[in-house]
């Protein structure tokens, strides 16, 4: 590669421009992990964010007695509608067992049960400031959730909340995870869209991104989970149905990558348009997912002076193949065009038109060189190609019915 | 939806389920939200060609206008409408000039035979999709779509103008009905992007018979299609497709194709697939893969392949002699730490050239071998992340190798991201030698978000190699969302 000294100079110039600008972020100040993304284990951060319980109770010891169920301390739990709706028993829920004395907090009630001190259950609590607890934060979950709903079906707390007997303060990890909720929600059983659910956008997608967070199938489902490699290996669920990946991304999604007109560099990261001969050579049906050679790759070779059928103004540029001692004539080596055509014939389709075969392929009636491009067991199975459609034999063939009684 | 050429009549049946479909929403709680995306791409780039002297320099200005909606309502059993919308407009200038003599083409026009590009258009504008789907009718046994919309399945993507329902049948099968015409070229509003390779088409009204005679007119083509789904208690998932496209010439594709999915335990899935193309009375995709989902975390997956490219059958392509790539692929996804991932791949490619005795040749030409492996590093931090990848890939049809690292952070506030881009790229082209090269890549971007509502972004590129030496490149997108 030989560059101008104009050219090292640029070139210079973008390398510095490039480190200072990679030197201004390294100095930038560490900033805070993001929060975790769900992973499948265990609820996921993103929709039931971190909350803070500086509470002291035991649900186990509660649930025990005699009379005690849960609606006995969430009287709300049975006709809540709304997943932002607060569930925490109040002062008051709790007071009929253990009445406070608020002029003598650190006291022990008169009540039937003698703990009735603001330590009981706020965690921190101190004498010296008799009026101050530490803040519960529970977040509101990002769902769509109705206790109401799930009560009146006959759902029993504890389907969703299991292990809720055997703890003492209740946290996230007694919320309900998505594997457990789509034991009931499953086709044939309780609805099973995930707009269900899941928030969704004002467009019917589920809205997936949160603060930093974005949500991502768990990694039991159907290969769906977006790994680091998932950007090479989507193929195969998106090939599955494509409708799962239509619940949370558009068709426009897929389109701007497989259908783009600005070239993804997450895909073709180099100066792919001078490399993609190799590239294309060497796996051509990967090309194909996302262009096809008759559509997206011709027009753009015609107008370079690539194909076949390009202007004369461009194709003066020079021969594109090797010379046709190697790439036209016999011997048929690996450097031949055949071998090329029968290995990526893809690749010979976004330049040349049938008709550029036609010329010498075509039988000697028909004017060509007679030189069958067909192979060896193609009688065998000529009929039915011939039944989907007699085109292709008429552009080669003169005599179809002739062809007709040979591929019968 | 007449890009295709659909009578209006004929759309009538789609056009009367869908309907019926609506009338049949309940109708109380009904809303529905839409949201409009608007997205304005301008870009600016040369191209030269492999000889290496400047042929084109060409700016592009694309848009696109998305329209998505959904109704919205409070009983989880109540169907849903969806409403999906996107048109395209692309406007290409530039020109393509001989630096020798200052003479630029003229592409466009038809009087100059010598420089007509047949299939270069200024300005095409097109509708990638729009249709409207009810889901969830009769209890939730029935989903209707209308429009023009896009199958994705494991025949690959098929987009069509015309009607689509799915039955669902309980817990364990689905079964999904669609016909109408396919999306091809030449036709108002419709650029053939997903037709299968084989013919160029245009249209060619008040063409010269005489100029680009490769070039064919436009033709429609009807498309029937169907499709099974079954599942067994979330372990298994099968889909059985088939799709038929025919004109007036004959069967353009006729094509069956299964692909089933099995959870064995809770951490292995094995996946298998093959294509089957019925008047060519050959297999030309035919998969095996295990995956792997360790409880710890990451991921490991060896996947066979063979694939034999499949044409237009009413072109001489599909009787061509054609012979499948075998590939065998294995990949490691490892999350090092919460910030690190890391990801190995190899693959071996085998060009199974032997697989029938040349009978024109006399001679077998042997298999050709290619072998590569890739590696990526991703780091990901609260306002900046990294990735480096690299891959080789060398054997009897050359080699060809990259890294690329990239670096995007946000800064102010998150007011402003910036991306960079360093790639090194090596190639040597076995079949011509002289256009092996060595070649370096830098880009730099910046992305300025403007509320909920608007984004801008521009990026510089810079490609440098021995054979085209500097090749620039620049992009500016806005990018705008309303709901209205």
């Amino acid at each position: 590669m030989t560059l101008s000294a104009r050219s090292i100079r640029a070139l210079l110039g973008f390398v510095l421009t490039l480190a200072a600008t990679a030197g201004a972020l390294v100095a930038q100040p560490r900033p805070a992990a993001p929060p975790p993304v769900t992973t499948g284990e265990g609820p996921s951060h993103l929709i039931y964010p971190t909350q803070r319980l500086p509470l002291r109770f035991q649900h186990a010891r509660h649930l025990a007695m005699p009379g005690v169920t849960c609606a006995s301390c969430h009287p709300a739990a049975t006709t809540s509608a709304r997943v932002e709706d607060s569930l925490l028993p109040t002062e008051a829920s709790c007071a009929p067992c253990h009445a406070i004395d608020r002029a003598h907090p650190m006291s022990a009630s008169t009540a039937p049960n003698p703990l009735g001190g603001c330590d009981l259950c706020h965690e921190g609590w101190r004498p010296e400031s008799p009026l101050r607890v530490a803040r519960v934060v529970i977040p509101t979950a990002n769902l769509r959730f109705s206790h109401a709903r799930h009560a009146a079906q006959g759902v029993a707390c504890e389907r969703c909340h299991a292990n809720v007997r055997g703890v003492g303060i209740a946290t996230r990890l007694e919320l309900p995870t998505m594997a457990s909720c789509v034991t009931c929600h499953r086709p044939g059983g309780a609805p099973d869209r995930c707009a269900v659910c899941h928030l969704t956008e004002p467009d019917g997608r589920l809205r997936t991104r949160f603060g930093d967070g974005w949500m991502n199938p768990p990694r039991w489902m159907n290969g769906l989970h977006h790994d680091a490699d998932f950007w090479f290996t989507h193929r195969a669920s998106a090939a599955q149905d494509g409708s799962r990946c239509a619940v949370c991304h558009t068709e426009g999604e897929c389109a701007a990558c497989h259908d783009g007109r600005v070239r993804d560099r997450r895909t073709h990261p180099n100066d792919y348009v001078t490399m993609h001969a190799v590239d294309a050579r060497m796996n051509s049906d990967r090309c194909g997912s996302c262009h096809r050679a008759s559509n997206f790759c011709v027009a753009c070779h015609q107008r370079a002076g690539v194909a076949a059928s390009s202007s004369t103004l461009s194709r003066a540029l020079g021969r594109f193949h090797p010379p046709a001692a190697v790439w036209t004539n016999a011997p048929v080596t690996l450097r031949h065009h055949g071998a090329e055509a029968r290995r990526a014939m893809r690749t010979c389709t976004s330049c040349h038109s049938e008709q550029d075969c036609v010329t010498c392929h075509a039988t000697l009636g028909r004017g060509g060189g007679g030189f069958s491009p067909h192979p060896p067991s193609f009688l065998a199975r000529c009929g039915a190609l011939m039944r989907a459609s007699e085109r292709p034999c008429a552009l080669c063939h003169d005599d179809l019915d002739a062809v007709r009684a040979r591929c019968r | 939806m007449a890009a295709a050429s659909p009578t209006p009549r004929s759309l009538r049946p789609a056009a009367s389920a869908l309907a019926l479909g609506i009338v049949a929403c309940p109708a109380r709680s009904f809303a529905f939200d839409a949201e409009v995306r608007a997205e304005s791409t301008a870009s600016s780039w040369q191209v030269r060609g492999p000889a290496g002297a400047a042929v084109l320099s060409l700016r592009r200005f694309t848009q696109t206008l998305s329209v998505a909606g959904a109704s919205r309502s409070d009983d989880p059993r109540a169907p849903v409408v969806r409403l999906r919308a996107r048109l395209r407009i692309d406007s290409d200038f530039g020109s393509a000039c001989d630096p020798g003599t200052d003479r630029c083409l003229d592409e466009l026009n038809r009087s100059r035979a010598a420089e007509f590009a047949p299939l270069f258009a200024r300005r095409a504008v097109d509708l990638p999709f729009a249709f409207l789907e009810v889901i969830g009718l009769a209890r939730g046994r029935v989903d209707l779509r209308a429009g023009r919309q896009l199958v994705v399945d494991p025949l690959g993507f098929f987009l069509f103008d015309g009607g689509l329902a799915r039955l669902n049948l309980g817990a364990v099968a689905s079964v999904e009905a669609y016909g109408g015409w396919e999306t091809r070229a030449g036709f108002p509003l419709s650029n053939g992007r997903y037709e299968r390779d084989g013919l160029l088409r245009a249209d060619r009204a008040g063409w010269d018979r005489s100029i680009a005679t490769a070039v064919l007119d436009r033709a429609s083509a009807r498309v029937i299609g169907a499709a099974l789904e079954l599942r067994a208690s979330a372990r298994l998932d099968a889909r059985l497709t088939w799709r038929r496209v025919w004109t007036a010439e004959g069967v353009a594709e006729e094509a069956v194709a299964a692909r089933t999915e099995l959870m064995v335990g809770a951490s292995v899935r094995a996946f298998a697939e093959a294509v089957y193309m019925v008047p060519m009375s050959t297999v030309t995709t035919a998969s095996l893969g295990v995956e792997g989902l360790p409880a710890r975390g990451g991921r490991w997956s060896v996947e066979l392949l063979r694939v034999r490219p499949v044409f237009d059958l009413t072109s001489v392509w599909a009787s061509f002699w054609i012979d499948p790539t075998d590939e065998a692929r294995a990949s490691v996804s490892l999350p090092v730490s919460r910030a690190v991932d890391l990801s190995l791949a190899a693959w071996g490619r085998r060009y199974a050239l032997d697989t029938e005795t040349s009978a024109n040749a006399g001679t077998a030409l042997g298999a050709p071998l290619n072998a590569g492996g890739a590696a990526s590093v991703r780091v990901r931090r609260g306002r900046w992340d990294a990735t480096l990848r690299a891959s080789l890939e060398g054997g009897g049809l050359g080699v060809r190798g990259n890294a690329d690292l990239s670096m995007r952070a946000w800064v102010l506030r998150r007011g402003l991201r910036l991306d960079a881009l360093v790639s090194l790229a090596h190639v040597r082209d076995a079949l011509r030698d002289d256009r092996s090269l060595d070649g370096l890549g830098l880009v730099l971007g910046a992305t300025v978000p403007l509320g909920r509502v608007a984004q801008v972004s521009v990026s510089l590129e810079d490609d440098i190699n021995g054979v085209v030496g500097h090749r620039l490149r620049a992009i500016g997108v806005l990018e705008l969302r309303t709901l209205p």
